[in-house]
Protein backbone atom coordinates (compact mmCIF):
# COMPACT_ATOMS: atom_id res chain seq x y z
CA UNK A 1 0.00 0.00 0.00
CA UNK A 2 1.65 3.45 -0.85
CA UNK A 3 2.28 5.73 1.82
CA UNK A 4 -0.69 8.16 0.32
CA UNK A 5 -3.24 5.42 0.84
CA UNK A 6 -2.00 4.19 4.42
CA UNK A 7 -2.02 8.04 5.81
CA UNK A 8 -5.58 8.23 4.14
CA UNK A 9 -6.32 5.15 5.99
CA UNK A 10 -5.39 6.01 9.46
CA UNK A 11 -6.71 9.50 8.89
CA UNK A 12 -10.24 7.78 8.03
CA UNK A 13 -9.91 5.94 11.30
CA UNK A 14 -8.63 8.70 13.28
CA UNK A 15 -11.35 10.85 12.17
CA UNK A 16 -13.94 7.89 13.27
CA UNK A 17 -11.72 7.49 16.92
CA UNK A 18 -12.36 10.80 17.79
CA UNK A 19 -16.27 10.99 17.17
CA UNK A 20 -16.02 7.65 18.93
CA UNK A 21 -14.63 8.77 22.00
CA UNK A 22 -17.08 11.27 22.15
CA UNK A 23 -19.55 9.00 22.46
CA UNK A 24 -17.41 7.33 25.53
CA UNK A 25 -16.88 10.32 27.26
CA UNK A 26 -20.85 10.31 27.36
CA UNK A 27 -21.15 7.31 28.65
CA UNK A 28 -18.12 6.68 30.63
CA UNK A 29 -17.84 6.09 34.87
CA UNK A 30 -16.51 8.79 36.47
CA UNK A 31 -13.11 8.05 37.22
CA UNK A 32 -12.31 6.79 33.74
CA UNK A 33 -13.85 10.09 31.97
CA UNK A 34 -10.44 12.11 32.31
CA UNK A 35 -8.53 9.58 30.53
CA UNK A 36 -11.19 9.86 28.01
CA UNK A 37 -10.57 13.20 27.84
CA UNK A 38 -7.01 12.61 27.02
CA UNK A 39 -7.62 10.06 24.72
CA UNK A 40 -10.10 12.30 22.93
CA UNK A 41 -7.10 15.16 22.88
CA UNK A 42 -4.24 12.60 21.87
CA UNK A 43 -6.72 11.42 18.68
CA UNK A 44 -7.38 15.07 17.53
CA UNK A 45 -4.06 15.76 17.84
CA UNK A 46 -3.13 12.28 15.94
CA UNK A 47 -5.55 13.89 13.50
CA UNK A 48 -4.04 16.41 12.70
CA UNK A 49 -1.11 15.37 12.22
CA UNK A 50 -1.77 13.21 9.35
CA UNK A 51 -4.06 15.71 7.45
CA UNK A 52 -0.68 17.51 7.68
CA UNK A 53 1.31 14.70 6.46
CA UNK A 54 -1.39 13.90 3.93
CA UNK A 55 -0.70 17.35 2.55
CA UNK A 56 3.10 17.23 2.68
CA UNK A 57 2.85 14.02 0.67
CA UNK A 58 0.62 15.89 -2.32
CA UNK A 59 -2.72 14.48 -0.99
CA UNK A 60 -5.88 16.09 -0.06
CA UNK A 61 -7.34 14.91 3.38
CA UNK A 62 -10.60 13.09 3.44
CA UNK A 63 -12.79 15.07 5.92
CA UNK A 64 -14.45 13.32 8.47
CA UNK A 65 -18.20 11.49 8.03
CA UNK A 66 -21.20 13.78 9.63
CA UNK A 67 -21.76 10.40 11.94
CA UNK A 68 -20.89 7.08 12.57
CA UNK A 69 -22.39 3.63 12.97
CA UNK A 70 -21.19 2.46 15.96
CA UNK A 71 -20.59 -1.58 16.29
CA UNK A 72 -22.46 -2.17 18.97
CA UNK A 73 -24.92 -0.27 21.79
CA UNK A 74 -23.12 1.91 24.04
CA UNK A 75 -26.03 2.57 27.05
CA UNK A 76 -23.21 2.60 29.92
CA UNK A 77 -19.98 2.92 31.17
CA UNK A 78 -18.60 -1.23 30.36
CA UNK A 79 -19.74 -0.31 26.46
CA UNK A 80 -18.08 2.57 26.31
CA UNK A 81 -15.13 0.98 27.44
CA UNK A 82 -15.09 -1.54 24.87
CA UNK A 83 -16.14 0.82 22.20
CA UNK A 84 -12.71 2.55 22.94
CA UNK A 85 -10.63 -0.60 23.27
CA UNK A 86 -12.25 -1.26 19.90
CA UNK A 87 -11.19 2.15 17.97
CA UNK A 88 -7.98 1.81 19.72
CA UNK A 89 -7.52 -2.01 17.93
CA UNK A 90 -8.81 -1.01 14.58
CA UNK A 91 -6.53 2.32 14.47
CA UNK A 92 -3.58 -0.47 15.44
CA UNK A 93 -4.11 -2.02 12.47
CA UNK A 94 -4.19 1.01 10.64
CA UNK A 95 -0.92 2.31 12.22
CA UNK A 96 0.86 -0.62 11.47
CA UNK A 97 -0.32 -0.82 7.68
CA UNK A 98 1.30 2.88 7.91
CA UNK A 99 4.02 2.10 9.42
CA UNK A 100 5.34 -0.24 6.31
CA UNK A 101 4.09 2.20 3.89
CA UNK A 102 6.28 4.69 5.50
CA UNK A 103 10.02 5.43 6.41
CA UNK A 104 11.91 7.76 8.62
CA UNK A 105 10.36 10.16 10.85
CA UNK A 106 7.07 9.25 9.41
CA UNK A 107 7.52 5.68 9.82
CA UNK A 108 8.64 6.47 13.48
CA UNK A 109 6.21 8.78 14.34
CA UNK A 110 3.03 6.02 12.81
CA UNK A 111 5.19 3.15 15.66
CA UNK A 112 4.68 5.51 18.26
CA UNK A 113 0.71 5.63 17.28
CA UNK A 114 0.45 1.92 17.14
CA UNK A 115 2.65 1.79 20.66
CA UNK A 116 -0.02 4.66 22.43
CA UNK A 117 -3.00 2.29 20.70
CA UNK A 118 -1.88 -0.90 21.95
CA UNK A 119 -1.30 0.57 25.46
CA UNK A 120 -4.82 2.45 25.17
CA UNK A 121 -6.36 -1.29 23.99
CA UNK A 122 -4.80 -2.64 27.10
CA UNK A 123 -6.15 -0.09 29.77
CA UNK A 124 -9.57 -0.07 28.47
CA UNK A 125 -10.20 -4.10 28.13
CA UNK A 126 -7.32 -5.42 30.84
CA UNK A 127 -5.84 -7.78 28.51
CA UNK A 128 -4.27 -7.07 24.79
CA UNK A 129 -2.80 -9.37 22.25
CA UNK A 130 0.76 -10.66 21.08
CA UNK A 131 0.75 -8.62 18.10
CA UNK A 132 -1.14 -5.55 17.82
CA UNK A 133 -2.27 -4.15 14.57
CA UNK A 134 -1.60 -7.17 12.53
CA UNK A 135 -5.01 -8.53 11.90
CA UNK A 136 -3.73 -11.41 9.89
CA UNK A 137 -2.42 -12.73 13.14
CA UNK A 138 -6.25 -12.17 14.73
CA UNK A 139 -7.60 -15.67 15.28
CA UNK A 140 -7.14 -18.54 17.10
CA UNK A 141 -3.82 -17.00 19.10
CA UNK A 142 -5.33 -13.63 19.40
CA UNK A 143 -8.77 -12.49 20.97
CA UNK A 144 -11.35 -11.71 17.50
CA UNK A 145 -10.10 -8.89 15.50
CA UNK A 146 -12.40 -5.88 15.36
CA UNK A 147 -15.36 -6.56 13.46
CA UNK A 148 -14.61 -4.42 9.97
CA UNK A 149 -17.86 -2.63 10.35
CA UNK A 150 -16.84 -1.16 13.68
CA UNK A 151 -17.38 2.44 13.20
CA UNK A 152 -17.85 2.39 9.74
CA UNK A 153 -20.50 4.54 7.70
CA UNK A 154 -22.93 1.81 7.16
CA UNK A 155 -25.29 0.09 9.45
CA UNK A 156 -23.26 -1.55 12.21
CA UNK A 157 -23.40 -5.04 13.62
CA UNK A 158 -26.07 -4.93 16.83
CA UNK A 159 -23.88 -7.52 19.06
CA UNK A 160 -24.05 -6.73 22.36
CA UNK A 161 -22.92 -9.63 24.03
CA UNK A 162 -20.17 -9.21 26.19
CA UNK A 163 -16.04 -10.07 24.93
CA UNK A 164 -14.98 -13.24 26.03
CA UNK A 165 -12.92 -14.01 28.77
CA UNK A 166 -9.24 -13.40 27.48
CA UNK A 167 -7.54 -13.80 30.51
CA UNK A 168 -6.43 -17.49 29.94
CA UNK A 169 -2.84 -18.43 28.57
CA UNK A 170 -3.61 -20.68 26.80
CA UNK A 171 -5.27 -18.76 24.22
CA UNK A 172 -2.52 -16.93 23.65
CA UNK A 173 -3.88 -13.46 24.60
CA UNK A 174 -2.23 -10.65 27.27
CA UNK B 1 7.08 -16.58 -3.35
CA UNK B 2 10.74 -16.60 -3.17
CA UNK B 3 12.50 -13.95 -6.25
CA UNK B 4 15.07 -15.60 -8.17
CA UNK B 5 18.32 -14.92 -6.69
CA UNK B 6 21.03 -12.62 -8.06
CA UNK B 7 23.38 -14.19 -10.76
CA UNK B 8 26.16 -12.20 -8.44
CA UNK B 9 27.85 -14.02 -5.75
CA UNK B 10 27.33 -17.15 -4.36
CA UNK B 11 24.93 -17.59 -1.26
CA UNK B 12 23.77 -20.43 0.73
CA UNK B 13 20.06 -21.52 -0.90
CA UNK B 14 18.25 -20.61 2.19
CA UNK B 15 18.51 -17.18 1.40
CA UNK B 16 16.36 -17.34 -0.99
CA UNK B 17 13.90 -18.99 0.96
CA UNK B 18 14.32 -16.01 3.59
CA UNK B 19 14.61 -13.17 1.28
CA UNK B 20 11.15 -14.37 -0.27
CA UNK B 21 9.73 -14.54 3.42
CA UNK B 22 11.04 -10.47 3.90
CA UNK B 23 9.97 -10.02 0.28
CA UNK B 24 6.32 -10.81 0.19
CA UNK B 25 4.61 -7.67 0.18
CA UNK B 26 7.41 -6.00 -1.67
CA UNK B 27 9.62 -5.78 1.83
CA UNK B 28 12.66 -5.91 -0.61
CA UNK B 29 11.86 -2.69 -2.45
CA UNK B 30 13.29 -1.65 -5.75
CA UNK B 31 14.26 -5.02 -6.44
CA UNK B 32 15.58 -5.19 -9.83
CA UNK B 33 16.05 -8.69 -11.99
CA UNK B 34 19.34 -9.50 -10.62
CA UNK B 35 22.21 -8.02 -13.73
CA UNK B 36 22.27 -4.79 -12.72
CA UNK B 37 24.86 -2.98 -10.65
CA UNK B 38 22.45 -2.33 -7.49
CA UNK B 39 22.53 -5.75 -6.38
CA UNK B 40 25.49 -5.79 -4.01
CA UNK B 41 23.43 -3.17 -2.10
CA UNK B 42 20.16 -5.22 -2.29
CA UNK B 43 22.31 -8.28 -0.63
CA UNK B 44 23.51 -6.29 1.49
CA UNK B 45 20.05 -5.17 2.87
CA UNK B 46 19.00 -8.52 2.50
CA UNK B 47 21.80 -9.64 5.14
CA UNK B 48 20.94 -6.32 7.39
CA UNK B 49 17.71 -7.72 7.74
CA UNK B 50 18.56 -11.25 8.47
CA UNK B 51 21.05 -9.84 11.29
CA UNK B 52 17.92 -8.02 12.93
CA UNK B 53 15.26 -10.61 12.14
CA UNK B 54 17.64 -12.65 14.15
CA UNK B 55 18.68 -10.41 16.79
CA UNK B 56 14.89 -9.46 16.91
CA UNK B 57 14.60 -13.60 17.98
CA UNK B 58 17.41 -13.70 20.39
CA UNK B 59 16.24 -10.97 22.23
CA UNK B 60 12.65 -11.97 22.73
CA UNK B 61 13.63 -15.56 23.31
CA UNK B 62 16.07 -13.74 26.30
CA UNK B 63 13.23 -12.18 27.46
CA UNK B 64 11.19 -15.05 27.66
CA UNK B 65 14.05 -17.08 29.66
CA UNK B 66 13.08 -14.29 32.64
CA UNK B 67 9.49 -14.42 32.38
CA UNK B 68 10.26 -18.45 32.98
CA UNK B 69 12.70 -17.63 35.78
CA UNK B 70 10.40 -15.29 37.24
CA UNK B 71 7.69 -17.87 36.75
CA UNK B 72 9.87 -20.22 38.28
CA UNK B 73 11.00 -18.04 41.40
CA UNK B 74 7.19 -16.46 42.51
CA UNK B 75 4.89 -19.56 41.79
CA UNK B 76 2.04 -16.59 42.72
CA UNK B 77 2.51 -14.67 39.60
CA UNK B 78 1.22 -17.12 37.21
CA UNK B 79 -1.90 -15.82 37.12
CA UNK B 80 -0.31 -12.58 36.39
CA UNK B 81 2.20 -13.75 33.73
CA UNK B 82 1.08 -16.21 32.28
CA UNK B 83 -0.56 -14.86 29.21
CA UNK B 84 2.45 -12.63 29.07
CA UNK B 85 4.63 -14.93 28.73
CA UNK B 86 2.50 -16.73 26.67
CA UNK B 87 2.46 -13.90 24.15
CA UNK B 88 6.15 -13.18 24.41
CA UNK B 89 6.71 -17.00 22.92
CA UNK B 90 4.36 -16.11 19.88
CA UNK B 91 6.84 -13.85 19.40
CA UNK B 92 9.59 -15.76 18.70
CA UNK B 93 8.01 -17.88 17.11
CA UNK B 94 6.55 -15.69 14.41
CA UNK B 95 9.60 -13.22 14.26
CA UNK B 96 11.61 -16.58 13.75
CA UNK B 97 9.10 -18.06 11.11
CA UNK B 98 7.21 -15.34 9.65
CA UNK B 99 4.93 -17.37 7.21
CA UNK B 100 4.46 -20.18 9.76
CA UNK B 101 6.67 -22.70 7.39
CA UNK B 102 8.26 -24.44 9.88
CA UNK B 103 4.93 -25.12 11.92
CA UNK B 104 7.43 -25.33 15.29
CA UNK B 105 5.54 -25.51 18.81
CA UNK B 106 5.39 -22.71 21.21
CA UNK B 107 8.99 -22.49 22.49
CA UNK B 108 9.96 -23.45 25.70
CA UNK B 109 12.41 -21.54 27.55
CA UNK B 110 15.87 -22.17 25.45
CA UNK B 111 19.28 -23.77 26.42
CA UNK B 112 21.48 -20.78 27.55
CA UNK B 113 23.55 -20.01 24.50
CA UNK B 114 26.99 -19.75 25.04
CA UNK B 115 27.37 -19.68 28.89
CA UNK B 116 24.36 -17.06 30.01
CA UNK B 117 22.99 -17.78 33.63
CA UNK B 118 20.51 -19.48 34.23
CA UNK B 119 16.98 -18.62 34.03
CA UNK B 120 16.35 -18.13 37.80
CA UNK B 121 19.61 -16.59 38.74
CA UNK B 122 18.77 -13.15 38.54
CA UNK B 123 15.70 -12.65 39.91
CA UNK B 124 14.81 -10.72 42.52
CA UNK B 125 13.40 -12.31 45.61
CA UNK B 126 10.15 -9.83 46.27
CA UNK B 127 7.23 -10.20 43.22
CA UNK B 128 7.11 -6.59 43.50
CA UNK B 129 10.98 -6.91 41.91
CA UNK B 130 10.41 -9.42 40.09
CA UNK B 131 7.64 -7.70 38.12
CA UNK B 132 9.02 -4.37 38.34
CA UNK B 133 12.50 -5.98 36.48
CA UNK B 134 10.24 -7.68 34.18
CA UNK B 135 8.40 -4.40 32.85
CA UNK B 136 11.88 -2.54 32.55
CA UNK B 137 13.38 -5.35 30.45
CA UNK B 138 10.44 -5.00 28.21
CA UNK B 139 10.11 -1.27 28.29
CA UNK B 140 13.95 -1.31 27.02
CA UNK B 141 13.22 -4.08 24.60
CA UNK B 142 9.84 -2.26 22.93
CA UNK B 143 12.14 1.03 23.01
CA UNK B 144 15.46 -0.53 21.10
CA UNK B 145 12.66 -2.14 18.54
CA UNK B 146 11.13 0.97 17.89
CA UNK B 147 14.57 2.44 17.02
CA UNK B 148 15.87 -0.32 14.59
CA UNK B 149 12.46 -0.93 13.04
CA UNK B 150 13.17 2.95 11.22
CA UNK B 151 15.62 1.06 9.11
CA UNK B 152 14.19 -1.99 8.61
CA UNK B 153 12.18 -3.29 5.08
CA UNK B 154 8.73 -2.85 5.22
CA UNK B 155 7.04 -5.83 6.30
CA UNK B 156 9.77 -6.56 9.10
CA UNK B 157 9.50 -2.82 10.78
CA UNK B 158 5.55 -3.81 10.74
CA UNK B 159 6.07 -6.74 12.74
CA UNK B 160 9.13 -5.06 15.22
CA UNK B 161 6.40 -1.98 15.64
CA UNK B 162 3.63 -4.83 16.85
CA UNK B 163 6.03 -6.50 18.65
CA UNK B 164 7.47 -3.28 20.39
CA UNK B 165 3.74 -2.14 21.06
CA UNK B 166 2.83 -5.55 22.42
CA UNK B 167 5.92 -5.03 24.81
CA UNK B 168 5.40 -2.00 25.48
CA UNK B 169 1.64 -2.89 27.21
CA UNK B 170 3.37 -6.00 28.84
CA UNK B 171 5.50 -3.18 30.91
CA UNK B 172 2.06 -1.20 31.46
CA UNK B 173 0.39 -4.49 32.80
CA UNK B 174 2.94 -5.27 34.66
CA UNK B 175 3.38 -1.77 36.34
CA UNK B 176 -0.16 -1.48 37.29
CA UNK B 177 -1.88 -2.76 40.57
CA UNK B 178 -3.11 -6.38 39.65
Amino acid sequence: MKELAAAQAALSAEHATVYGYGVVGGRIAGERRKEAREAYDAHRARRDALRRTIRDLGGKPEPAAAAYALPFAVPDGTAAERLAAELEDRLAGVYADLVRASEGARRREAAGALREAAVRSVRWRGTGVPFPGLTELHGSDQAPAPSSSALSDGPGSSDTSGRPDAGSGASGTL
Amino acid sequence: MPRTPPQVGAGPPRRVVLAGVLGAGGALAGCSDGSGPGDASEEEKAAGARALRRRAVQQSETLLAQYDGALAAHTALGERLGPLRTAVARHVQVLDDPRGQRGRSTPQSPPSPSGEASPGADVPEDEGGALAALAQAERRLAESRTRSLVDAPPELARVLASVAAAGAAHAYLLESES
